[in-house]
């Protein structure tokens, strides 16, 4: 099954880069995208640091594009962001394995996209879980899980937690997930305002994760979301929006290409103190010229990893 | 674990499992003592950043030294693992002692919450705030003394990454307005959670319960509570008003100490006359609090509190009572939930603007209503097929508005839980940057909180003109 897209991330470079002192760019590791041509439809970017506090990274992320025609076409392209958490290496166990379930599940389901997104979700959280149980130092451990799937001029996201998936559609900021966070649901019920969960002690307590229980619900979108030329999708963990405002994330991802605005965003996050690992994914519906404003196509993609 | 040594000390047997992690007995061998040895979980042992906050927590907790508060001794690295090493106190924490006996009689359950008062006064002098309170945190010895545990843990654990499982970073029961809102805590938000903690002793129940911990948090931050005569008529009001006023939303109605709390309840139990300090309630208004901001300028005695505490009563004593005190009061003022980001107004403004404001109210309502209902009808009950029809919020802002600042709404697009609409953030309507940074889902969760200042300003309101007709 692994066959079915040609290039995978190299898992190794971004496992565990040890934290040294000041500069970004060599503890930033990750897939950066093709040069933008005329033909280019997706332009993608994938960039995780361990940030500033921590040793060891425990986000992990991949961006998959079939090779084949064939899957392209039924399945389409994933972009996953996984946030770990755990003792020892646990977390960084459980986001790993999270990111492996997911795009080897997901390319072999023949659902549809959500329903095989949040099975793969599901088989994810199950071996998570069972390697839990199995390993004294792993117990305990979880992951967040965020995924979108781009296809046939839609897009489809499920979710587990408190990693996001924005958009930013004709200079505007969307969030197209809620997290799964106390202070969130806090804020869905009228208790805080996004600003005080903004500053909550308690906003890092997520009421799902991947892995944790026996059990888990996914969120996935009701209806695949139509596309449109120059749509910004951008994947983060929250060591990302944490520090970096809504606004400056749409300032910033609009202001540069994809990797240079992935850099510069994870830049920001760690002038800020860096406290947690960043993860940040763009992917960019290309401007495929001629016709303008339309849902795309999508048939044509470039390459997007190293 | 059990038969390691840790340190000097010898592990003998597990007698818990705490949010920080289990709880060992265990001997000290060069001293030949009892101490309680408490494991940092390892996955909490394994974060740095935890690690070392724990240590900060450890070295503030060692400056206690108090007869009611159960003493650190040590704080160990063991290999991974880390190991905070406790004075063992053998008895039962009051947890079980109400679950066994239910309500305790009233000067019993004030000897020993004034035991719990010392402890905490002391603490805080220090500069420390425990911040979680319950009965599980406070230990009875056999020979009725009582001893408050685990200072600060709860801050500590609040810090770490986790999936939420129970009440890991404190106990919602206990926990004071602020402290759910995740605002700063100081010593008063101490004696909120002392407070709950006598309505518990003194009745058997806590002031508010509630198998949603979500509506729980809604009461703790805006219901006033029952007054504890309600369910134990023989409580004696001046108790019952401190204890009331301990339950105050806002911390500066709030006693402002440990002690000035246990002056007022020994007072209540002893006979004699407290340091003037009780509250008084004789005149509530609307204004949130005001006229407790300052009691010394009304100050008077419980006694003349009561006299003038008027008519409209909200509960009935039984009869029978030790305390004739058939007077009901009205701790409304007490219960004035802080406003979550409106400035204070005047209270002459206040009723003025009320009646516009329930008019304001009702028309907006009905406004939300009809669209409400329009986009229902517009979109089948049945999640829309299309996101960005117009039936569904599009993420698409609509063209008259090209130039607009742009911070719409997360929240905005695409539902990604279908099955519980209810709870989404977002506005219903296409996202229309008003020219404001606020983000939509900023203004709508204040929009909520809007209606909801105008439904308690209307039962407020409700109740001053009841008051106005008994009087008449």
């Amino acid at each position: 099954m692994f066959s079915f897209w040609n290039r995978r991330s190299a898992k190794a470079s971004h496992a565990s880069p040890r934290k040294t002192a000041g500069d970004a760019s060599e503890k930033t590791t990750g897939e950066m995208a093709a040069p933008r041509d005329f033909n280019c439809e997706i332009e993608a970017c994938l960039l995780t640091d361990v940030g500033c506090v921590r040793e060891v990274n425990e986000d992990s992320s991949r961006y998959v594009r079939p090779a084949d025609t064939e899957s392209l076409q039924s399945k389409g392209t994933l972009m996953l962001v996984c946030d770990g958490m755990g003792g020892h290496s646990a977390g960084e166990v459980a986001s790993r394995m999270a990111v492996d379930v997911i795009s080897r599940i997901y390319y072999e389901e023949a659902d549809g996209a959500h329903p095989a997104l949040a099975n793969a979700f599901q088989e994810a959280n199950r071996e998570i879980y069972e390697a839990s149980q199995k390993d004294q130092n792993l117990q305990g451990m979880g992951t967040t899980g965020t995924a979108l799937v781009l296809r046939n001029g839609h897009a489809f996201a499920a979710h587990v937690g408190d990693s996001r998936i924005y958009l930013i559609r004709d200079e505007q900021i969307y969030a197209m997930t809620q997290d799964h966070s106390e202070v969130m649901e806090m804020v869905r019920r009228g208790l805080l305002s996004l600003e005080e969960a903004r500053h909550h002690p308690d906003k890092n307590v997520i009421l799902r994760a991947l892995g944790s229980h026996p059990k888990v619900e996914v969120s996935t979108w009701d209806a695949p979301f139509p596309l449109r030329e120059k749509d910004l999708f951008l994947l983060c963990s929250d060591g990302l929006y944490d520090l970096v405002e809504d606004e400056e994330i749409r300032r910033l991802a609009l202001a540069d290409a994809p990797q240079p605005a992935c850099q510069n965003l994870i830049s920001l996050a760690k002038e800020r103190g860096g406290h947690d690992n960043i993860t940040v994914a763009i992917v960019k519906v290309g401007a495929a010229s001629e016709n303008g404003g339309k849902p795309v196509p999508m048939t044509r993609e470039m390459e997007a990893a190293i | 674990m059990i038969g390691n040594v840790v340190g000097s000390y010898k592990v003998t047997d597990k007698i818990g499992e705490g949010g920080m992690g289990a709880v060992f007995r265990g001997i000290d061998i060069m001293l030949e003592r009892e101490v309680a040895i408490k494991m940092l979980r390892p996955e909490l042992a394994s974060q740095p950043n935890i690690v070392e906050r724990f240590r900060s927590e450890a070295i503030t907790l060692a400056k206690l030294n108090h007869p009611n508060i159960a003493t650190l001794y040590s704080f160990v690295r063991h290999g991974d693992d880390f190991f905070m090493v406790m004075e063992f106190v053998r008895g039962d924490t009051l947890d079980a002692v109400i679950n066994k006996s239910g309500a305790m009689r009233c000067d019993h359950a004030i000897r020993l919450l004034s035991q719990a008062l010392e402890g905490i006064e002391h603490a805080h002098r220090m500069g420390i705030i425990h911040r979680d309170i319950k009965p599980a945190n406070m230990m009875l010895t056999e020979t009725g003394t009582l001893k408050v545990m685990d200072f600060g843990i709860a801050r500590v654990l609040g810090t770490a990454r986790m999936t939420k499982q129970g009440n890991i970073v404190g106990t919602i029961e206990y926990m004071s307005p602020e402290q759910v809102r995740g605002l700063e805590t100081d010593a008063r938000s101490d004696i909120y959670s002392l407070g709950i903690l006598l309505y518990e002793m003194l009745t058997g129940r806590v002031p508010f319960k509630s198998d949603s911990e979500y509506d729980l948090m809604k009461m703790q931050i805006e219901d006033a509570p029952a007054p504890p005569r309600v369910f134990a008529a023989g409580i004696p009001p001046a108790v019952e008003q401190a204890i009331m006023r301990s339950l105050a939303k806002r911390q500066e109605a709030r006693f402002q100490t440990a002690g000035e709390f246990r002056d007022v309840l020994l007072a209540a139990i002893g006979g004699t006359a407290p340091s003037l300090t009780a509250p008084v309630i004789s005149t509530p208004t609307l204004a949130a609090g005001s006229s407790f901001a300052a009691p010394q300028a009304t100050a008077s005695t419980p006694k003349e509190t009561r006299m003038a505490a008027g008519a409209a009563g909200q509960f009935t004593p039984a009869a029978g009572m030790p305390y004739q005190a058939n007077v009901p009061v009205d701790y409304s003022a007490y219960q004035q939930p802080a406003p979550l980001a409106q400035p204070a107004k005047s209270n002459a403004k206040i009723f003025i603007a009320l009646a516009a404001f329930v008019v304001i109210g009702i028309i907006g309502v009905a406004v939300a209503l009809l669209i409400t209902m329009k986009s229902q009808s517009a979109s089948p009950a049945a999640p829309p097929a299309k996101p960005t029809q117009s039936t569904t919020p599009s993420p698409v802002p609509s063209s008259s508005q090209p130039s607009m600042p742009a911070q719409p709404p997360p929240q905005s697009i695409p539902q990604p839980e279908v099955a519980r609409p209810v709870e989404r953030l977002p506005a219903s309507a296409p996202p229309v940057a008003e020219g404001s940074n606020n983000t939509k889902a900023t203004k709508s969760a204040r929009k909520e909180n809007d209606s909801d200042a105008e439904a308690r300003k209307e039962k407020a309101r409700k109740a001053a003109e009841a008051r106005k007709l008994l009087s008449q």
